[in-house]
């Protein structure tokens, strides 16, 4: 049985809940920024390194023949080799004492003023990405520009913040569709606010977050859709349907992942619904959408000029931008790799999805993993019961919607199949294992958030689910407090 | 199965969940219990509050730090005791039938 569509009143309340909710959501992100010292999240060296690359210069930077630097690119400006230094010196014992500022900050102050300081070859791993996080970030940069490097580097943060917000109203408004109980989506909103990896990512200089909020809204697009099957959406949430998926792939690979689902929403379109011209304009909507977006986010965010901007004579300019001398893979293939995804692999994938956090250097201690570990079976044990109620009891009432519930599993599982042909990619081209951590799936944390929510409230009765979600809720909390705790000692105290 | 019954039984492992849920909870705020603690007696407060503030620009120095923690532990708190408080009072009516 499919939920009741919302009334006025009731979207008044979700509304209010959902000003609730951001506001957790900004006051969380806010002490994360300001916990995790400048630069100290994987890979920030790099994206702001491009972000700077492309306010600087107006363009993305071009490719260069030779190895990417994978931390540090070596001839990145002066002032974010000079703040990453700091922020290397300053660690631990090594800080002032009782000294709320250190003279590397006026110095960092002084060497934002000259422009050389600022300039960059912008030779990273970021540039291989595609364009959308880094072009939307530059006016950020650019507003600061001026200003000392580490305060441009935490506005970037509070920008990856509204890309936070932007996702956890899409997993609220998507819990909505499946759960009945204003309650049960709240919890399901919290689990991305505060599950320690999705807290890390949504404050770091990093595409994944940006990914995430695009897939996340194409998501509850899908929904949409799937509450109307087989009748066929309005053509302007078509479109929107189309240019949000195109954003995703702009952004970052992962947004590949939310393309099953749009094939089979028209799957069931074609299936179930009349085959006649308004079918053909659906499709040709969503095609159209994404084409047209993809072509501007090529031509006008993806721009470069043929001369690279450092040693010009020196260096090949390579386009378009693919990592160097990576062979040709099909993806397809990656079911090769299914018989070698072992215990060690899926540990890796499971510590890195919940509490890995810095430079991938520290992670929540082992009783926390291990109470983790004993809560496992109670989710494997609630989506038993909530598929046999489901199978045992058709006609039933149930606090989730059975579509959403099936599509919700069904994008998780596609983005763990998306995972493991990422690493199956990495081993074959660049012979890396483990190189894709469990973070990688936020792109579908709202799908798992559906899925984990419905498997518990599985477990009780319908009286007992408020005070399942208050309890859940409250495991999260503490959840996160421990990953503030965990950085801070690793960070600070030792 | 008698519908009584079967209410019955819902019920009785529904309780056993929770308080699998609520161990785990348990669980959780014992481990940070001790971890909060081994950070107190090993950090100076005004010490861990310098660090805090280095290499930083001035929105997230102190005292603005403590400022969005406290924001955010009375927000959650709040929340939290709303939650369960719903759940308390939702926990004590009766289920809809279970088939329409």
């Amino acid at each position: 049985m499919a939920l009741a569509l919302p009334t006025w009143s009731s979207r008044t309340k979700d509304r209010a809940l959902l000003g609730v909710i951001l506001v957790i959501t900004l006051a969380r992100g806010l002490l994360w920024i300001g916990l995790y010292p400048a630069l100290k999240i994987t890979d920030e060296t790099s994206h702001f390194d491009n972000i700077q690359y492309r306010a600087e210069n107006n363009m993305r930077s071009p490719l260069q023949t030779g190895p990417l630097a994978k931390v540090m690119n070596p001839t990145a400006s002066t002032e974010l080799r000079t703040v990453w230094k700091a922020t290397n010196h300053f660690w631990r014992d090594s800080f002032l004492r009782y000294k709320h500022i250190t003279p590397d900050e006026h110095d960092l102050e002084d060497l934002a003023h000259k422009r050389e300081n600022r300039l960059t070859s912008g030779q990273n791993s970021s540039m291989l990405y595609p364009p959308v996080y880094y072009a939307a970030a530059v006016p950020v940069y650019s507003a600061f520009r001026t200003r000392s490097v580490l305060v441009r580097l935490f506005a970037l943060r509070v920008y990856s913040l509204l890309w936070g917000l932007i996702f956890v109203a899409c997993t609220f408004l998507a819990a909505r569709h499946a759960f009945e109980s204003r309650v049960l989506a709240f919890v399901a909103a919290m689990f991305v606010v505060l599950q320690p990896m999705a807290a890390q990512q949504m404050i770091a200089i990093n595409n994944d977050i940006a990914v995430a909020a695009l897939c996340a809204a194409a998501f509850v697009l899908q929904l949409r859709w799937l509450r109307v099957l087989p009748a066929l959406p309005s053509p302007s949430m078509l479109a929107g349907l189309g240019c949000v998926l195109a954003l995703a792939i702009q952004t970052k690979p992962q947004g590949y992942g939310l393309l099953p689902g749009t094939l089979l929403l028209l799957g069931i379109s074609l299936w179930k619904g009349p085959r006649n011209r308004a079918l053909v304009t659906a499709l040709a909507i969503v095609l159209a959408a994404y084409v047209v977006t993809t072509a501007v986010c090529t031509l006008l965010l993806d721009r470069h000029t043929a001369v690279a901007a450092v040693d010009a004579a020196t260096t090949t300019v390579l386009t378009p931008p693919r990592p160097p001398h990576a062979p040709d893979v099909p993806l397809v293939d990656f079911v090769n790799l299914l018989p070698q995804v072992d215990e060690k692999f899926l540990d890796y994938v499971f510590v890195t999805a919940w509490g890995t956090f810095c430079w991938l250097d520290v992670a929540l201690a082992s009783p926390w993993f291990d109470a983790l570990r004993t809560a496992a079976p109670l989710f494997w044990l609630g989506l038993g019961a909530a598929i046999a109620r489901r199978l045992l009891r058709p006609a039933g009432r149930f606090a989730w919607d059975l579509r959403v519930g099936a599509f919700s599993a069904f994008t998780a599982c596609v983005g763990l199949a998306f995972m493991v042909a990422a690493e199956y990619y990495a081993r074959e081209t660049m012979l890396l294992h483990h190189a894709i951590q469990g973070r990688a799936l936020l792109f579908v944390a709202p799908a798992f958030a559906i899925v984990g929510v419905t498997a518990v409230t599985s477990l009780v009765p319908r009286r007992l689910h408020s005070l399942l979600a208050a309890f859940l809720f409250l495991g999260l909390v503490l959840l996160a407090l421990g990953s503030i705790t965990t950085v801070v000692r690793y960070e600070y105290v030792g | 199965m008698s519908a009584e019954r079967e209410k019955t039984y819902a019920l009785r492992w529904g309780l056993v969940a929770l308080g699998a849920i609520v161990y785990i909870c348990l669980r959780f705020g014992s481990i940070l219990f001790e971890e909060v603690v081994e950070l107190l007696f090993r950090a100076d407060r005004l010490v861990l509050a310098a660090r805090l503030s280095q290499l930083k620009p001035p929105g997230f120095k102190q005292p603005w730090l403590s400022t969005y923690g406290t924001v955010l532990v009375v927000l959650v708190s709040a929340a939290f005791l709303v939650l369960l408080a719903i759940g308390i009072r939702d926990s004590f009516r009766e289920d809809p039938p279970e088939v329409e």
